[in-house]
């Protein structure tokens, strides 16, 4: 007998709890899972209504129609919090459990009351089950509560409905357009029927309650605009947030070339609050702009690298500047994303200065060899003349000896230029700080006026190659002596700080000016009159090849005190990737 | 000494200045000395004389020095080289030395270290020169008694 009530009923309910599935299964999506409760509350609403209506008797008209509850309040928290996720940004902000349970206080206390009705009577006034022919009736008078909560539930309804007004009304592509017009639509149906019902709807609904279908009806349009219209996954929200999350910098220009919007990433590109920047002009940020949007003008599309100060540093950015048209083709402003590149950038300049290190390195190599067939013709005629006139004229064989002691210099700066250019291969042993300092001592010739202090320790162990670390340590050595002409005193010293070990070199000469510290560890670079030019250098590469530095503090007159700095093991990996 | 300083050494280097250099401290220390300036010229010169000794550059116009150490005549007694190079590698002075070669010396060096270093060379090939003449000389007599020894029974029995 209630075939005929029941059976649309029933396929309206199942249509929703598809869509309650589906929503749910793209709950990964903020207001998916909002969405999959409302369609979920909805859709018991109209079983348990179905159900009552079938009852024939009064107790499970009325524990049915109690059941029916469940979604009635339900659906109010469900839509505000789905449509507040659906307009996202600022809109979701409030959605958190606390939030969620505060509006959830009136529905409960709403269910609770029903539950222990026969109490207090708040609910129903009184309840009386007409069974009609295909269907049975439970009518009651409500009592205060029904309408407390009543006007609670419609204000929910009401506040969403003009959250989504505001989407609808927002700047967007079609599609979302077309979407959250869908959803308003739906959103308006039961609004609608209760306008209607108010002029006598009662006349095409004489005795069933309208408003389950109407939510139906409602919520299956919801449904079908968010699935045709791009499906939940790629809502207005998602799209908000990949603008605020990007990495790129976003700036809204419009068509007076005024900031209009800017995101945080853009904000931090150019180290200004948004509030400070909306309604300026454009050329506050990026003084090429006219030229930019000249160009643009001509070729649309606009890309173009720029340097930004930020924190003394200069940041590169790669902007594309993309006129925005409107429906008609007018330019109504600019979009302009700047991609931060200054990594890209480094790198790239790391990499040339490889690029050109490797090819000085080639010719360094080449020509250093090439230098010693010319240098040994010059070592043996020499040695011819002061064989044979040098025996017989004291003042030749002066200048020839000079001759030799040039060409034994000539052939130290090959081995330095040769030993710079000539790839690192680190063979480690474990030593001290120590050995390898007196090791170093012991190779220099230090002059009568220099004193040597060395206080260094044996300890901690360290992993270096023995060979290269004393080439350092007598680089710095015969430096710090060259840099006392005059005598004085030269301090070693070590200590361990951590993994690392600080061994200083200092000395109490000549010192050294600014500009001289710039190039300090440049090959070919010296403040001596004579010196090798590639000391410094190589001792740099051979500390960095430790994965270690090397580091100076000086003052004219007052001195220099050069420290390496070392970590106890090197690791051969890290030194690989330098 | 008067034997050593008239050894025979020939130069092969295709740098001019090198050779004539050389040549001529050479040739002031009383060594007889040729040139060659590649490994064709040195290949042709090695057999139409002995040399004592040959000072070969490893990087020659036609050939690598190295090559040239094991084509060029074997003599007795046997060639001393020595390899100059401006271009000195761990593998290239193992492969010398592996070749045949008797010294190994990077340029630009200095000629007194040169000198003593084929002086040294010069004597050791004497004296093993010596050695093996005085074995060649002990031989024959061993051999001239043993044949005597053997010969004089035979002549009793015949007696």
């Amino acid at each position: 007998m209630h075939a005929t009530t029941r059976t649309p009923l029933l396929l309206v309910a199942a249509a929703l709890l598809m869509l309650s599935f589906t929503a749910w299964r793209r709950r990964s999506v903020r207001g998916s899972k909002a969405f999959a409760l409302l369609m979920l509350a909805v859709a018991e609403w109209v079983i348990a209504y179905a159900v009552t209506i079938m009852s024939v008797d009064l107790q499970s008209a009325v524990f049915w129609d109690r059941v029916q509850f469940f979604g009635v309040v339900s659906v109010p928290v469900a839509w505000l919090i789905f449509v507040s996720q659906y307009a996202g940004g600022r809109f979701e902000a409030w959605v958190r459990p606390r939030n969620v349970a505060l509006l959830s206080i009136v529905p409960t206390a709403m269910l609770l009351l029903i539950w222990t009705d026969e109490a207090h009577g708040l609910f129903y006034s009184s309840i009386n089950l007409t069974v009609a022919e295909s269907f049975s009736i439970l009518e009651y008078t409500f009592g205060p509560w029904f309408w407390v909560h009543t006007v609670y539930s419609y204000f929910l309804l009401l506040v969403g409905t003009f959250l989504l007004f505001h989407v609808f009304l927002r700047p967007s592509p079609l599609t979302y357009r077309r979407q959250s017009l869908v959803l308003l639509v739906g959103s308006l149906v039961p609004w609608v029927a209760s306008m209607i019902q108010l002029y006598g709807l009662k006349e095409l609904f004489p005795v069933l309650d309208p408003t389950p279908f109407l939510f139906a009806v409602a919520g299956l349009t919801m449904g079908w605009g968010l699935f045709r219209f791009g499906l939940l996954d790629i809502m207005p929200v998602a799209r908000d947030s990949i603008v605020e999350y990007m990495s790129e910098g976003v700036v809204v220009v419009d068509a007076r070339n005024r900031v209009v919007d800017m995101n945080p990433a853009a904000k931090r590109m150019f180290g200004y609050q948004s509030s400070e920047l909306v309604g300026q002009e454009i050329t506050k940020l990026l003084s090429n702009w006219p030229e930019m949007m000249k160009r643009s003008h001509d070729t649309g599309v606009v890309s173009e690298d720029m340097v930004v100060n930020q924190d003394q540093m200069p940041h590169y950015y790669e902007s594309r500047i993309v006129p925005l048209r409107d429906g008609h083709g007018a330019l109504s402003g600019f979009l302009v994303v700047m991609q931060d590149i200054t990594e890209r950038r480094r790198m790239e300049e790391r990499l040339r200065e490889a690029q050109r290190m490797a090819a000085i390195g080639e010719t360094a190599a080449w020509v250093g060899h090439d230098l010693r067939n010319p240098l040994q013709g010059i070592a043996g005629a020499t040695y011819l003349l002061k064989t044979t006139l040098g025996s017989m004229n004291p003042r030749a064989n002066e200048m020839l000896k000079l001759i030799e002691d040039s060409i034994r210099y000539s052939d130290k700066i090959v081995n330095d230029l040769l030993e710079y250019s000539r790839e690192l291969r680190l063979e480690l042993s474990e030593t001290n700080v120590k050995s390898i300092t007196e090791d170093a001592l012991g190779k220099v010739k230090i002059p009568k006026g220099i004193r040597v202090v060395n206080s260094t320790k044996n300890e901690p162990p360290m992993e270096l190659d023995v060979e290269k670390m004393r080439r350092v340590f007598l680089n710095l050595i015969r430096n710090a002596v060259d840099a006392m002409p005059k005598g004085g005193t030269l301090t070693i010293a070590s200590v361990r700080s951590g993994d690392n070990v600080h061994i200083t070199f200092k000395d109490i000469g000549e010192g050294m000016a600014t500009e001289a510290l710039a190039k300090l560890w440049s090959p070919l670079y010296t403040t001596k009159t004579k010196g090798m030019g590639f000391g410094l250098a190589i001792a740099k590469r051979l500390v960095e090849a430790h994965g270690g530095s090397i580091s100076v503090e000086t003052e004219l007159g007052k001195g220099s005190t050069f420290t390496v700095t070392l970590p106890m093991k090197t690791n051969p990996e890290e030194v690989k990737e330098k | 000494m008067k034997e050593l300083e008239q050894a025979r050494i020939l130069i092969i280097d295709d740098d001019a200045n090198v050779r004539k250099s050389h040549e001529a401290v050479l040739k002031a220390s009383g060594y007889e000395v040729d040139v060659a300036e590649t490994g064709k010229e040195a290949i042709a010169k090695s057999r139409t004389k002995l040399y004592n000794l040959a000072l070969v550059d490893l990087r020659l116009p036609d050939m690598d020095g190295i090559e040239l150490l094991t084509s060029m005549r074997e003599a007795v007694p046997k060639m001393v080289k020595i390899i100059m190079t401006g271009y000195p590698s761990q593998e290239n002075a193992i492969e010398a030395v592996n070749r045949g070669a008797d010294g190994y010396i990077v340029k630009p060096y200095s000629m007194e270290d040169l000198l003593r270093k084929i002086k040294e060379q010069l004597e050791k090939q004497q004296e093993a020169e010596k050695y093996s003449e005085e074995k060649v000389k002990e031989f024959i007599e061993a051999r001239a008694e043993e044949h005597e020894s053997r010969a004089a029974p035979k002549g009793k029995q015949k007696k």
